[in-house]
Order: C-alpha cells, then sequence, then structure tokens
C-alpha cells in the first residue's frame, strides 16, 4: 500500500471510559503504514483511554504503526500495544506522547520468526502534571532477530518523563542484536526524568548494546543562537526540535509538520 | 585521586569526603559484595567506582551499585565489567539517582558483560532517577561474547585456546586496571582478575 491508513480517536464526552480494541495482520510479504492521532477536549473531570492493538506482520511483510497521541491533559492513556513478527518480518512502533495526565505505554514486538527485526522510536514530551512512562519491550525468540530503540523525551514545567524498557534475549535466540538508545532533555529544575531499562540475555552469543544521557540544553548553544538574533524562546524550541528530529523525520510530512507545530505551541512562555 | 581496595562485605556504604577511588574485585562465586552505595553529602566530592572480575563456572552473582547525589556539585564514575564463564550468570542494577539540590552533578555508569563460556546468563538494569536539571548523567551497558576472529587469530600465533581466551580477557579487564592510580592496588586487582 503506498498511501497510509489513518485513523483518529477522540473523546467527546466527560468522564468517559473509551476501550479501543485493534487487531491488523499484514499479509505476507506486504507493506503498510498506519497513522493514528488522539485528542480530546478539556473537560473538568477525568477519562480514561484503554487501548489493546494487536499486529501480527506475517513473514517477508513490513508493518509501521504510527501514534500521535495528544490527549487533554485529564485524560489517563493506558495503552498495550503488541506485535507477532515472523520470519524475515519488519515490526515498526513509532511512538510520539505529547497529551494526557498519565500514560503507561510500551509497544512490544515479539521476534518469533527467523530473522525477524522489530523497531521502536518513541517521543515524549512531558508538561505541568504530566507524567509520561513510555518504552518498548523486545523479546527475542528466534535466530538471527534484531531490535532497535530509540527513545527521546523532553521534560518541562514540572512534567516527568520516564523510560522503562526490556530487551529480552531467549534462549531460542542465538545470534541475536539489539541496541537501544535513550535521551532524555531536562529544561527547568522543577522537572524529572527516570530510566528504567532491563536487559535479561539468556543466550551466550547475544549482542546487546543500551545507552542513556539526560542533559539539560547547553548554555553555550542557547547563547550562540540568541546571538544571532533568535529569542530565548524561539533558541530553545529550534534546540528541542533538533533533538527529536531524527523521530520526526521518520513521520509522514503532514504529521511532522503538525507535530513541529504543536511543540512550538508547548513550548511558548516557557521561559522567564 | 587516592585508591582504596574494598573488602569483602555483603553490605557497603560510604560517604565520601574527599575524592577516592573505590576498587573491587569479584571473588568468581556469590560470596562477595551484594549492595555497594556511595552517598554524596559533601559539596566537591569526585569519585569513581571500580568492580571488575571473573564469574567462575556455575557461579552466580547479585550485585547492585548505587551512586547517589545528595548536594551540589559532585561527580562519580561507576564502572562493572564482568566476564563470565560456562553457565555462570550476573545479576545486575546499576543505579544514579540525583537529589533535587544536586545541580552540577555529573554522573556516568558504563557496564560490560563479556561472555567467554556456554549457557551464560545475565539481567542489567542501568537506572537513573534524576529530579535536578543542571546535572549530566548517562550509563551504557553492553553484552557481547569473545570474538571467533580475535581467537584464530591468537591461535595461529601458536597459543592454545585457553591461552588466547585468557589474553583477551586480560585485555577487556587492562582498560580499567590503567585507571587504578595506585601502584600497589593495580597489583592486587590484576592478580585478583588472573585468579
Amino acid at each position: 500500500m503506498k498511501r497510509p491508513l489513518q485513523a483518529y480517536f477522540r473523546i467527546n464526552a466527560e468522564s468517559m471510559g473509551q476501550f479501543e480494541r485493534t487487531l491488523i495482520i499484514a499479509e505476507e510479504g506486504s507493506f503498510a503504514n498506519y497513522v493514528e492521532g488522539c485528542t480530546a477536549p478539556v473537560y473538568s473531570s477525568d477519562s480514561l483511554h484503554a487501548a489493546v492493538v494487536e499486529v501480527i506482520v506475517k513473514p517477508g511483510a513490513r508493518f509501521r504503526y504510527t501514534t500521535i497521541q495528544n490527549w487533554s491533559d485529564n485524560v489517563y492513556n493506558l495503552v498495550t500495544k503488541r506485535a507477532r513478527v515472523e520470519k524475515d518480518a519488519v515490526m515498526e512502533w513509532v511512538d510520539g506522547n505529547l497529551g494526557s495526565r498519565v500514560t503507561m505505554k510500551y509497544p512490544s514486538c515479539y521476534l518469533i520468526g527467523e530473522g525477524a527485526r522489530g523497531e521502536v522510536l518513541s517521543i515524549a514530551y512531558a508538561s505541568k502534571g504530566q507524567h509520561q512512562d513510555a518504552g518498548a519491550k523486545m523479546i527475542h525468540a528466534a535466530p538471527n532477530t534484531s531490535s532497535s530503540i530509540v527513545s527521546k523525551s523532553v521534560s518541562l514545567r514540572g512534567g516527568r518523563t520516564s523510560y522503562r524498557g526490556l530487551v529480552d534475549v531467549t534462549l531460542a535466540a542465538p545470534n541475536s542484536k539489539s541496541r537501544v538508545e535513550c535521551d532524555a532533555l531536562i529544561l527547568d529544575s522543577i522537572s524529572a526524568t527516570d530510566t528504567f531499562p532491563t536487559m535479561r540475555i539468556n543466550e551466550s552469543s547475544a549482542n546487546v548494546e543500551h545507552e542513556a544521557t539526560v542533559s539539560k540544553i547547553g548554555e553555550e548553544k542557547l547563547f550562540y543562537l540568541m546571538s544571532r538574533g533568535l529569542t530565548e524562546n524561539e533558541a530553545m524550541g529550534l534546540i528541542v526540535s533538533g533533538f527529536i528530529e531524527p523521530i520526526v523525520r521518520e513521520l509522514p510530512m503532514e504529521y511532522a509538520v503538525e507535530l513541529n507545530r504543536l511543540i512550538e505551541l508547548e513550548m511558548e512562555g516557557s521561559v522567564g | 585521586m587516592k585508591s582504596l581496595l574494598l573488602k569483602q562485605n555483603k553490605n557497603i556504604s560510604i560517604s565520601p569526603v574527599e575524592d577516592t577511588q573505590y576498587v573491587y574485585v569479584l571473588p568468581g562465586d556469590s560470596t562477595g559484595v551484594t549492595n555497594l552505595e556511595l552517598s554524596f553529602e559533601k559539596e566537591g566530592v569526585n569519585c569513581e567506582i571500580v568492580v571488575l572480575g571473573k564469574m567462575h563456572e556455575g557461579q552466580s552473582i547479585e550485585l547492585t551499585t548505587t551512586s547517589r547525589h545528595l548536594v551540589p556539585n559532585t561527580s562519580c564514575v561507576t564502572n562493572y565489567f564482568v566476564a563470565l564463564e560456562d553457565s555462570s550468570s550476573s545479576n545486575y542494577v546499576g543505579k544514579i539517582i540525583i537529589a533535587k539540590k544536586a545541580f552540577q552533578t555529573n554522573s556516568y555508569l558504563n557496564n560490560k558483560t563479556l561472555v567467554i563460556g556456554e549457557g551464560t546468563k545475565n539481567i542489567t538494569r542501568p537506572i537513573l532517577e534524576i529530579e535536578a536539571d543542571d546535572v549530566k548523567a548517562s550509563h551504557g551497558a553492553t553484552t557481547g561474547r569473545v570474538r571467533e576472529s580475535d581467537v584464530y587469530y591468537l591461535r595461529s600465533r601458536g597459543l592454545t585456546k585457553k591461552e588466547a581466551e585468557e589474553i583477551i580477557v586480560e585485555g577487556f579487564f587492562e582498560s580499567l586496571v590503567a585507571k587504578i592510580e595506585d601502584g600497589d592496588v593495580r597489583e592486587k586487582v590484576l592478580t585478583g582478575v588472573k585468579s
């Protein structure tokens, strides 16, 4: 399929519980991209969005599932996402979390066919009152499987981001490879970030790497951009955009533009 | 920076008052340290934790290291290098905790697991809990096995498989051992990791 499939979730009533169930089967050798967006108007009471998404990627197929989640900040977003990845198939989760009060979401790939590959690209953005608890799970259950997780998070105005991840290399998965990279950016002194990765390696031939960093925006970068005539706010926005760029560039163009605009809006007035 | 060789003790908890390098050599079985915590309560102190060694056949280790930064302007580098022989295992939790007031903290954790045997298991959980913004904190963790091509090369030079593996393991620890500034401690560590 050349054009992405699109779905849109909206919560339209107060104190609502929305339970989504999605099953996708990508046939042998197929290629498809599914994009979902989520929004809700702000109500005074809280809502719940609980979803279960399952994807079966048949041999040789390639499937990408993209989410841009921008719930209002009184929605509890608790989501289970998992994919069964068969021989030589590729599953990619692209996960953008900007909204909601609390998000708990760890897209997973069960690599059960030889040569299967799983990828997760994840962005989390937590502002006032928000907690983005996101991550990924990769279960290697066949030989020569590989996985990669890239997670970028930004916390500001008292928000908290957490990365929670699992890389499990079982005895059935000789010659597996996995690489995990998580970077966190903290924009002010009242925000926080955590990293809780687990690597369980029961196979002696596995090659597993994990890297994580936490930092704030460098004074010298800000100073440089401001010396070029940008305001502090613009400079910070530019640095944040650059930070998440490796993931944004994987999105369809309209979504990339939208996401950048959302972040610009969120960043407004974040200085001083 | 002075080097200090830590004694065999199940729980070690230290609140450092001067720049120190804490060195610990694994005994190769499960009798060694299980908890090693540095709690930074004095400003301006820079420390290193160096834990290294080989797990012998069928042995397992459970280890948690923590660097807890409670005051501003401290730094810590944690290194945990382990080599796993046949059917041995390592279960490691490496925590970096930076409290709200502890700005200007610099903390790094590095875990490397070298698999030399078959049927090994290892679980690594490097954890970051960061409450302050003006900090640098990061960790890296890798697991991999001895490269066949390296063993092959050494064997083509006349070494036995066992000798070749020993040299590779020695090289694996070398980068850490070289960081130990105190000559006495370094010698002790060298004999420790060879046993």
